[in-house]
């Protein structure tokens, strides 16, 4: 699923989630604002785990 | 009010700050909120997890999993070494061998794995031994600095200083230190700061600060840090750690005499309590709405409270417990004018306490009885009990400033001279002074003519 994300949610997410890296820091070396990157994140994020419900739903039709 | 969208939810995951007050109290009542968060959070967690990851990453794909991996592996080495360095630390008997050890210094015991073994014993010892707990900490804290930052992830150098300076707070709030308990407590949630998301350990950390300040009667700071550690607590879904915060700040309405207010709180977490089928939280909370409803003069609420409170203490077997709930029962008895059995109960309660060897919280009944026996029976009587507890005092070695206001108060009973506020005056200073051991007694300002 992560695969299927564009490469800005992708990596957003990563250095979010994996490395731990904080908003702030993200927002610096992007030159954005932490808010824009805090809002991208909950985008990504919904949107990978939107496509985790369907998956899990579809999986558990008869 | 609407319940919360999951943007909004999704965006407190993110950044917890980002929620308005009145957003945050309609997350601390709504369960289908907390469920919603509660599904956002986990998914959360799995993000976090490395094997989410495995293959996809394109800034250090297989080195970042890699180096997880084997900082997992070293963790758990580290963590079964130090069980085998430490062995013979582990009982508070070894506590001098311990300290002459030096083992800060010495560079084989120089791991996170020690470190956190010192911080998992400290946490464990508080209660039976805190000035043991208190070197663990410390050690443990003198270890986590001395890490090579190269050598961990930064993260985990940042949760491992947070934690030992965490135990040290502990340590040294059970101890009575309470402004060093205050600086620790500092130096912890800067740590957990650093980190770069909110942890169980921030939310624990919050809530040692709100006691700290509670037990130096600093009522106003105290209940924000409650209210810190509940939010942070909620956030996080540690419903325990939750109604703590929420137990505590119950207490500081009760000190601020918000009877009405403190026993809603425990109310709730009574309810929690029964839900959960938690007989601990049920007995503790019934004995605290108990006191608020007595101090309400409700007394059928009172006794209710207190007797389902003695009831499961008694079938745990909790001993000292038992004895708290039969002195409030004892007071309940001289409210509703039964002063006899109240004088009887309340002399059980001391010789109870005193074989306990909880000789302040004696001496905080022993005060209770002298304002009974003021009301009933003479000064003769004060100075007799009040005679007894000094001497137990004097027999057990603690000469503390307790001693000091208790014979302060026998001496105007033996003198004719007591009042109700001067008895008032004591007990306040008693109650304290067992929270804070170095306060120094200072006999009251003469009354006014």
């Amino acid at each position: 699923m992560l695969a299927r994300l564009g490469a800005s949610c992708r990596d957003t997410l990563e250095r979010f989630y994996l490395l731990g890296e904080s908003a702030i820091a993200i927002a610096e070396q992007r030159q954005k604002t932490s808010n824009y990157i805090r809002r991208l994140l909950n985008y990504c994020r919904n949107r990978v785990r939107s496509m985790y419900i369907a998956t899990t739903s579809r999986e558990s039709l008869p | 009010m609407k319940h919360l969208s999951q943007r909004t939810l999704g965006l407190y995951a993110i950044e917890a700050t980002l929620l308005s007050a009145e957003e945050r109290d309609h997350l601390a009542a709504c369960h289908d909120c907390q469920r919603a968060l509660a599904g956002i959070q986990t998914f959360d967690s799995v993000l976090r997890e490395p094997e989410t990851w495995v293959g996809l990453s394109d800034a250090a794909p297989r080195q970042t999993n890699d180096d997880l991996r084997a900082f997992a592996v070293r963790f758990a080495e580290e963590d079964a070494e130090a069980l085998e360095l430490l062995d013979e630390f582990k009982e508070p008997v070894a506590a001098a061998r311990f300290v002459w050890a030096g083992i800060a210094a010495k560079p084989r015991f120089r791991t996170g794995g020690v470190a956190r073994l010192l911080c998992r014993w400290a946490n464990g010892m508080c209660e039976r031994d805190p000035l043991y707990a208190l070197k663990l900490a410390e050690v443990a804290t003198q270890i986590s600095y001395a890490l090579p930052d190269t050598s961990y992830p930064r993260n985990a150098i940042h949760e491992l200083r947070g934690e030992a300076l965490k135990e040290q707070a502990n340590a040294l709030r059970f101890l009575g230190r309470l402004p060093a308990a205050l600086r620790a407590v500092t130096k912890s949630e800067l740590e957990y700061r650093r980190l770069p998301h909110e942890n169980l350990g921030l939310a624990a950390v919050k809530y040692v600060r709100g006691c700290v300040h509670y037990e130096q009667d600093e009522l106003d700071d105290a209940e924000a840090a409650a209210h810190d550690a509940a939010d942070a607590s909620l956030r996080l879904g540690l419903a325990d750690t939750y109604m703590n915060a929420r137990h505590l700040l119950g207490h500081v309405l009760f000190d601020r005499q918000e009877y009405a207010a403190a026993a809603n709180v425990f109310e709730g977490i009574l309810r929690y309590g029964k839900a959960k089928g938690s007989v601990v939280w049920i007995a503790r909370e019934s004995l605290s709405a108990g006191g608020c409803y007595l101090e309400l003069g409700r007394a059928a609420e009172a006794r209710h409270h207190l007797d389902d409170a003695r009831r499961l203490f008694s079938e745990m077997g909790f001993l000292t417990e038992i004895t708290r709930v039969d002195w409030a029962i004892a007071r309940l008895m001289f409210s509703e004018g039964n002063i006899p059995e109240a004088v009887h109960r309340l002399r059980r309660c001391i010789a109870e306490l005193t074989s306990h060897e909880m000789l302040t919280e004696a001496a905080v009944v022993a005060v209770d009885l002298a304002e009974i026996l003021h009301a009933t029976s003479g000064p003769r009587e004060i100075a007799k009990v009040l005679a007894n507890v000094v001497r137990t005092f004097m027999d057990a070695g603690k000469l503390t400033s307790v001693l000091t206001a208790l014979a302060y108060l026998k001496d105007a009973a033996t003198a004719g001279t007591v009042t109700p506020g001067l008895v008032a005056y004591v007990r306040r200073f008693v109650q304290r002074a067992e929270r804070q051991p170095e306060l120094l007694f200072v006999p009251p300002p003469p009354d006014p003519v």
